[in-house]
């Protein structure tokens, strides 16, 4: 149980790259929080440097108010599971789990002990005399997962521990892997670029993109109340539409316009105000567009139809930009069908010309 | 697209026929060395060759250890006394054995500087293969007249030396390679554990790397051991390797064929010896336990 903050942290790399800028974040002592981001967005930066297997360039982390920016390693109590597992090629299960322990000098029956205790909890005992190229992927997970929690750390770091695993292998470990967060009670940061994983698992998620915290929220806000262009466009399924558009008044009215399309917000009015005659972005997701034969706010082509179970995803195409809605799975247009699409205004999200959400209902 | 058949595929008799033929093209010097080893002084150099010895002898091999007059009569170099060859092992297996373990070694902590920590850039690594792109001749010269002034010639810790520094740039490019083909997170999960990184390289790493660096050390032994040129030109008779060895049968009198292939035979067995030991070791095809995403 550990509380752990990262104060202005930044990272930049030999040659210049900027892989972590400024950033802070506070984790609540016992949490399961998720680093999500796209490849390139500093995740696996931020847990090397929580290790200690590197330093920052600037910033301070604490651990339960205890500065441990420059600590070793190995004092902080802190444990990783590496994304490609690194179970050690030349060791049986066992050597490899007791490896840590045997470090620490620990006694043989205490070893002994401490390895069964965990190889039970993850259940790998009959693969313990395997050597690592005897054993199938999730078994080799189990292996590193072991290795790592045997040593009991206070701070359990995965780096996107379900990445090499088949769908259906993905899922089951998701569930262990949030069973075993009841019974450890540990401080765990994940790092992952599934928002699905994110989501599921996490009590608070930290979006993350070229190296800067975007939002940090539990799973419900990241979603509903996305604080920028970024995380709205990159959290959701299919992905959230951004629509360029300006602001212009006409007499007491005010439209917004999309060049495709021209919506009234004067009812907005309050919010858009400062905006007249100016930039901004509108949001509105998939699931609250209406395709239909006739009737709505703008034309579009049918560009593609995925059949997704119960829904289809319509993609359309208006101008120069691309609509995704959702219908019901019934619903079957044409390609290149004209089709009206509708959506209400209290759905909107709208984001100023820096990406800044400034309205959502 | 060609379909890829699980079949083993059928070996023709032609492709027998071929595969003999190259294999005897390949063995037919060790073969005439061998056979010229076991020949008196008439079938040396015989015309019509003997393709087999017509009268078998060790007298070529003994001429090599014991300077006895009747016997080094017996090949044909009466007056003269050769300088037994034991002491030119013994020369050799200290010059390239610890010159070669000196480079694998050092170039092994070279390799973890470069590939692990960053160390040079690629800078580094273009210079150190620099010191073997001039050809050896070149640094000979300025060698002998250093070595004079600090008075390493003729001595085993300066052809020592020598063997090291130039066959270090192979063992760093080597070894190097090796090293990046092991997983960074090994080291970085031990060194969670408690390990600091030159453990992590020692014990982590090195365990995984080992095969290949036993078959670099192979590699670089096969080059210092025959090495010619330097130990010509840096020693004069206190140190003598084998090559140089070899040379004291080109005698006023004639070659003599016999002894040299003699020695020659002899000169490969350690070799041997060390590759059969390392065997073991060099059966690769671990898979360092890693996946790849």
């Amino acid at each position: 149980m550990t509380k752990i903050l990262l104060e202005d942290l930044t990272k930049i790399y030999e040659g210049g790259t900027v892989a972590l800028e400024d950033f802070n974040l506070e984790i609540e002592s016992g949490a399961f929080i998720s680093l999500l981001g796209p490849s390139g967005c500093g995740k696996t930066t931020t847990l090397k440097l929580i290790a200690g297997l590197l330093d920052p360039t600037k910033g301070r982390i604490l651990f339960d108010g205890e500065d441990v920016t420059y600590t070793l390693p190995q004092q902080r109590g802190v444990g990783l599971v590496f994304q490609d597992y690194a179970v050690f090629p030349h060791m049986t299960g066992y050597e490899n789990i007791s490896y840590g322990l045997k470090v620490r000098k620990l006694s043989k029956k205490e070893i002994r002990d401490r390895v069964i205790e965990v190889a039970n909890l993850l259940e790998i005992g009959d693969i313990l005399d395997k050597k690592p190229r005897e054993m199938n992927i999730s078994e080799l997970q189990r292996v590193s997962l072991a290795r790592t929690l045997v040593i009991k750390p206070k701070v359990l770091l995965l780096d996107e521990p379900l990445s090499n695993l088949d769908a259906s292998l993905r899922v089951r470990t998701r569930i262990e892997l949030k069973k075993l967060q009841r019974i450890l009670k540990q401080t765990i940061i994940y790092v992952t670029h599934d928002q699905v994983e994110a989501l599921t698992l996490s009590d608070k998620v930290a979006v993350m993109s070229m190296g800067k915290l975007q939002q940090y929220d539990t799973p419900k806000n990241i979603f509903l109340k996305p604080k920028n262009k970024f995380v709205a466009g990159f959290i959701g399924s299919p992905p959230m539409n951004l629509i360029p558009c300006s602001v212009i008044q006409k007499d007491e009215s005010l439209m917004m316009d999309a060049n495709t399309f021209k919506i009234d917000v004067t009812e907005l009015k309050d919010v858009l105000n400062d905006y007249v005659n100016k930039e901004v972005t509108i949001g509105i997701r998939p699931q609250d567009i209406t395709p239909s034969l006739k009737g709505g706010i703008f034309k579009a082509k049918v560009y593609s139809v995925e059949h997704i179970g119960m829904e289809n995803i319509i993609t359309a195409k208006a101008d120069d930009i691309m609509i995704k809605s959702i219908a019901q799975k019934d619903f079957i247009p044409n390609l290149d069908e004209e089709l009206w699409f509708k959506f209400e205004i209290n759905k909107l999200y709208i984001f100023d010309k820096e990406g800044e959400r400034i309205w959502r209902s | 697209m060609k379909r890829v058949s699980l079949e083993k595929p059928k070996i023709g008799i032609h492709l027998y026929v071929i595969l003999i033929l190259v294999l005897i093209i390949a063995i037919f010097p060790i073969y005439w060395l061998t056979i010229t080893s076991f020949k008196p002084k008439a079938e040396w150099i015989a015309s019509p060759p003997y393709w087999f010895p017509n009268s078998p002898t060790l007298i070529d091999y003994y001429v090599l250890f014991f300077s006895d007059p009747s016997a080094t009569a017996q090949v044909g170099a009466a007056f003269i006394a050769f300088k037994p060859a034991t002491k030119s092992f013994l020369d050799s297996a200290i010059v390239a054995g610890l010159g070669t373990a000196l480079a694998v070694f050092a170039g092994m902590l070279a390799a973890f500087a470069v590939s692990r920590h960053g160390f040079g850039g690629n800078t580094f690594l273009v210079l150190v293969l620099m010191l073997r792109m001039a050809p050896p001749i070149v640094a000979v010269i300025p060698l002998i007249v250093f070595y004079s002034f600090i008075g390493f010639t003729d001595t085993y810790h300066g052809l020592l030396l020598v063997y090291a520094t130039f066959s270090m740039p192979y063992a760093v490019w080597i070894i190097k390679g090796l090293i990046d083909e092991v997983p960074r997170e090994l080291e970085e999960s031990a060194r969670l554990d408690g390990l600091t990184p030159l453990q992590a390289h020692f014990k982590v790493t090195w365990p995984l790397i080992r095969g290949g660096v036993l078959a670099t050390a192979l590699f670089l032994l096969i080059l210092n051991w025959s090495e010619y040129l330097f130990a010509l030109m840096l020693t004069r008779g206190n140190v003598i390797t084998l090559p140089v060895q070899m040379t004291i049968y080109q005698t006023y009198a004639g070659v003599l064929y016999g002894p040299q292939a003699a020695l020659a035979i002899l000169a490969v067995i350690p070799l041997v010896i060390f590759g059969i030991v390392i065997r073991r070791f060099l059966a690769r095809g671990l898979t360092f336990g890693a996946v790849k995403g």
